[in-house]
C-alpha cells in the first residue's frame, strides 16, 4: 500500500472527530484530502473571504481571531493538532467569519470546498455519518462560544440584578393540538416547511405537536435535560444566559427557526434558557422523532439533515457575533485584544 | 421600509458617508444588501456642522427625487463635514394608497426642536391608532404634523414626553423619552388588539447625542402568511461601527483607531461596505446610545424589555 495514504488514514482514523467511525466510512475523506503543510505566522484564511476549503491538523497551532469595529482583532481562540479549521464556511456557504493563522509550523490535510460539496451532497451513508461528526463538531464550538459569552458576565456591573428581562407567565397552557390544524398555505410560506414537497411535509408534521405560548413562557432553562426541540411558526422566541443574576442576550428566533437541536445532537444539557418573546405558535418534535427524522435514507432526511445544520451555523455565526460585540464595548473573556494597526 | 446612517464624531466628508464605500446609503437606495426592498421614496438628512452658523441647527436637505441622479446632493455633500448626521432614504411597498411627498420625508425636526428622529420600520393599522394617540401627544405639538406617516406621529409622541422639547437635552432626557414612546405604542396597540408585526428602528439626535433602537412589536407576527419580503422572518437589521478617522484606509471605507480611543461611531441600518467585519451587530430588541468624555466616545447597549 502506497505510504502516504496508509499515513492518511492513520491520522483520520486517531482524530478524536472520527472516534465514531470505522475505516470505510473514511473512505471519502482519505481520498479526497491533500496535504499540506506551512511556516507560523501563515495566514490560512481571512475574514469576510470566500472559503475555499477546510484544514485537519495533524501537526501545530491555528489561532482563530476577529476584526472588531475600529480596526481592533479579539481572539476567539487556537486550534491544535488533531482538530479541524474552517468548516462552519463549508457548511453555510458563507464567507469566513475569523481570521486564522498559525501559530508554529502547521501541517495536516486540506480538505476543497469543491469535495466538501460533493460530500454534504452524496447520500450515501459514509458521507452523511462524515457530516454527522461535523454537525457535532459545531455543537461542541456553540457550547464553547456559549461559555465565552457567559464568563463575560460579572458581578462588578452595578445597579439592581435584573430579572429575567421575560416575565415569565404562569398562567395553565392550553394543550397542545395537533398540526394538522395549520393553514398549509400558510406553512408553505415559511422557508423551512418550503424546502419539503407535499406529502413530505405532512410526514413531517404528523409526529408533532402544535402548541401557542403566552410572551413570558420559559420552554426550558439553562442545565436542564433536554428531550424536544422546536420550531416556530408564528411569532419569537429569545435565548439567554444567565450568571450572578444578569443576563445576557444571545439570539431571537422568529418563524422558520428551529429552536434546542443542539442537545439533541450531543445529548448534553440545554446550555441556554429559551424564553417566548412574542405570542408564538411552535411545533414541538421529541427526541426520539428528531433521531428517526435525522437518519435513514429518504429524501425528507436529507432536507432535514441540511437544514438543521444550516440551523446550527446561522447560531454559530450569532454567537460569535455577539463575542465581538461584548469585545468592542470592553467585555473580554478570550484573552488577548489589540489594534491591527499597534 | 428604509435605510439609515446616523453618525456622531469628528468632522468628516459628507461625501465620503453618502457616496463614496461600495454599500454607501445612496447604493441602498437601490441595491440593499441587507433588504429585499428597493428605497425610492425620499431622501432626507439633519447634518450638524461646527464651522457653519449657528451650529446647534442642522442642514436640513430635503428631496422626493432618487438621491443618486441629485447633482445638488452631491454637490453639497462634497463641501460639508458635519459632526453629525441622521440620513434616511424612505423606502415604501408598492401601494396606491402610499403617498411620496416631501413632507413624508425623514428625519423629523420641528421648528425650534432640537431632537431629530428618523426611522426605519413600519406600524401596522397606524390610521388606526392615530385618534388614540392623539391624548398623549400635546395639542401645540399636534398641530405640527404635517404629513401621513407612522413616523412623524412617533416623533410628535416622542416630542409629547419631554418637558421643553426646544432645549438642549441630556441622554437622560431622551432615553426615558423614547421608552415612553415605546410604551404608550404598546399600550394603544394592545388597546385595539393589534398584534402584527412592526418595526420600530428609531435614530435620534440633536447634533451632541446619539440614540438608535432596535426593536419590533410583536415579531414574526403575522396576517396571513409570510410576505413575499419575508419580512416577517425576523427584525430589521441594526449595526454599528466605531473608532477614529473615518476615510479609505487599507482599501476600504472604515473606521481606524481602535474602539478603546473612539472618538467616532456610526449606526446604520447595514453596513456601508460589502466587507462588514468592521461593523458589528446591533442585539435585537435593545437602544443603543453614545456616551461622550470629552473627545471619547463609547458605545452603550440596553436591553429593552418592552
Amino acid at each position: 500500500m502506497n505510504i502516504n495514504l496508509k499515513e492518511k488514514e492513520e491520522f483520520f482514523r486517531s482524530m478524536p472527530l472520527f472516534g465514531s467511525l470505522t475505516l470505510s466510512d473514511l473512505d471519502d475523506i482519505v481520498l479526497f484530502a491533500e496535504p499540506f503543510s506551512v511556516e507560523a505566522n501563515t495566514m490560512l484564511f481571512r475574514q469576510g473571504e470566500v472559503a475555499t476549503g477546510m484544514y485537519f491538523l495533524s501537526n501545530g497551532q491555528v489561532r482563530l481571531y476577529a476584526d472588531v469595529p475600529g480596526n481592533d482583532l479579539v481572539e476567539l481562540g487556537t486550534v491544535s493538532s488533531g482538530d479541524i479549521v474552517g468548516e462552519l464556511s463549508l457548511i453555510d456557504r458563507g464567507p469566513r467569519f475569523t481570521y486564522a493563522v498559525t501559530l508554529e509550523p502547521t501541517s495536516g490535510y486540506f480538505l476543497s470546498n469543491l469535495q466538501f460539496e460533493m460530500l454534504r451532497s452524496s447520500l450515501r451513508t459514509q458521507a452523511l455519518n462524515i457530516m454527522n461528526c461535523f454537525r457535532r463538531k459545531m455543537c461542541d464550538r456553540t457550547r464553547s462560544r456559549i461559555v465565552q459569552i457567559a464568563a463575560t458576565i460579572t458581578t462588578l456591573e452595578g445597579g439592581a440584578i435584573p430579572d429575567s428581562g421575560v416575565q415569565e407567565d404562569k398562567r395553565q397552557l392550553d394543550g397542545a393540538t395537533s398540526p394538522l390544524t395549520l393553514d398549509r398555505s400558510m406553512l408553505r410560506s415559511i422557508p423551512l416547511f418550503r424546502i419539503f414537497t407535499p406529502s413530505e411535509l405532512e410526514e413531517f408534521l404528523s409526529p408533532m405537536q402544535l402548541w401557542d405560548l403566552p410572551r413570558g413562557h420559559i420552554l426550558y432553562t439553562e442545565g436542564s435535560p433536554a428531550d424536544s426541540c422546536f420550531i416556530t411558526v408564528r411569532g419569537a422566541l429569545r435565548t439567554t444566559v444567565y450568571r450572578y443574576g444578569r443576563y445576557e442576550h444571545l439570539a431571537v428566533y422568529g418563524p422558520s427557526r428551529i429552536v434546542g437541536v443542539l442537545e439533541l445532537i450531543d445529548g448534553g444539557s440545554r446550555p441556554t434558557t429559551c424564553a417566548v418573546r412574542e405570542q408564538t405558535t411552535l411545533l414541538e418534535m421529541n427526541r426520539s422523532d428528531f433521531e428517526n427524522l435525522s437518519q435513514g435514507g429518504k429524501e425528507i432526511n436529507f432536507k432535514f439533515f441540511r437544514a438543521i445544520n444550516q440551523e446550527l451555523a446561522f447560531e454559530l455565526r450569532k454567537l460569535i457575533c455577539q463575542i465581538t460585540r461584548l469585545a468592542c464595548q470592553g467585555s473580554r473573556s478570550d484573552g488577548k485584544a489589540w489594534n491591527k494597526e499597534a | 421600509m428604509c435605510r439609515v446612517v446616523a453618525y456622531l464624531g469628528t468632522p468628516v466628508v459628507l461625501d465620503d458617508l453618502l457616496f463614496k464605500s461600495d454599500s454607501s446609503l445612496m447604493k441602498q437606495t437601490y441595491a440593499p444588501q441587507m433588504l429585499k426592498l428597493m428605497n425610492l421614496a425620499g431622501f432626507g438628512m439633519a447634518a450638524w456642522e461646527q464651522n457653519s452658523h449657528n451650529p446647534e441647527i442642522p442642514f436640513i436637505y430635503k428631496t422626493i427625487s432618487v438621491p443618486f441622479f441629485d447633482r445638488n446632493l452631491k454637490v453639497l455633500a462634497q463641501k460639508l463635514r458635519p459632526t453629525c448626521l441622521i440620513a434616511h432614504i424612505r423606502g415604501v411597498l408598492y401601494d396606491p394608497s402610499s403617498k411620496v411627498n416631501i413632507q413624508n420625508v425623514h428625519p423629523f425636526q420641528y421648528e425650534g426642536f432640537k431632537l431629530a428622529m428618523a426611522h426605519n420600520g413600519d406600524l401596522a393599522y397606524m390610521d388606526e391608532m392615530k385618534f388614540e394617540l392623539l391624548d398623549y401627544i400635546k395639542p401645540e405639538i399636534a398641530k405640527k404634523i404635517e404629513g401621513t406617516t407612522d413616523s412623524e406621529w412617533m416623533y410628535a409622541l416622542l416630542m409629547s414626553q419631554v418637558e421643553d422639547p426646544t432645549k438642549d437635552l441630556e441622554l437622560n432626557e431622551i432615553l426615558p423619552a423614547r421608552e415612553s414612546t415605546l410604551k404608550i405604542l404598546k399600550q394603544v396597540r394592545n388597546k385595539q388588539g393589534i398584534a402584527l408585526a412592526s418595526y420600530v428602528n428609531l435614530f435620534l439626535s440633536d447634533g451632541n447625542d446619539l440614540v438608535a433602537t432596535r426593536f419590533t412589536f410583536d415579531l414574526g407576527c403575522y396576517e396571513d402568511k409570510i410576505d413575499e419580503f419575508e419580512l416577517s422572518l425576523a427584525d430589521l437589521s441594526l449595526w454599528y461601527t466605531l473608532g477614529q478617522d473615518y476615510g479609505w484606509h487599507e482599501d476600504e471605507w472604515k473606521l481606524i483607531g481602535s474602539a478603546a480611543n473612539a472618538d467616532s461611531v456610526m449606526v446604520a441600518s447595514e453596513p456601508l461596505s460589502r466587507d462588514i467585519t468592521n461593523w458589528t451587530e446591533v442585539p435585537e430588541y435593545s437602544v443603543l446610545y453614545v456616551k461622550s468624555e470629552g473627545n471619547r466616545r463609547q458605545v452603550k447597549i440596553v436591553d429593552l424589555d418592552i
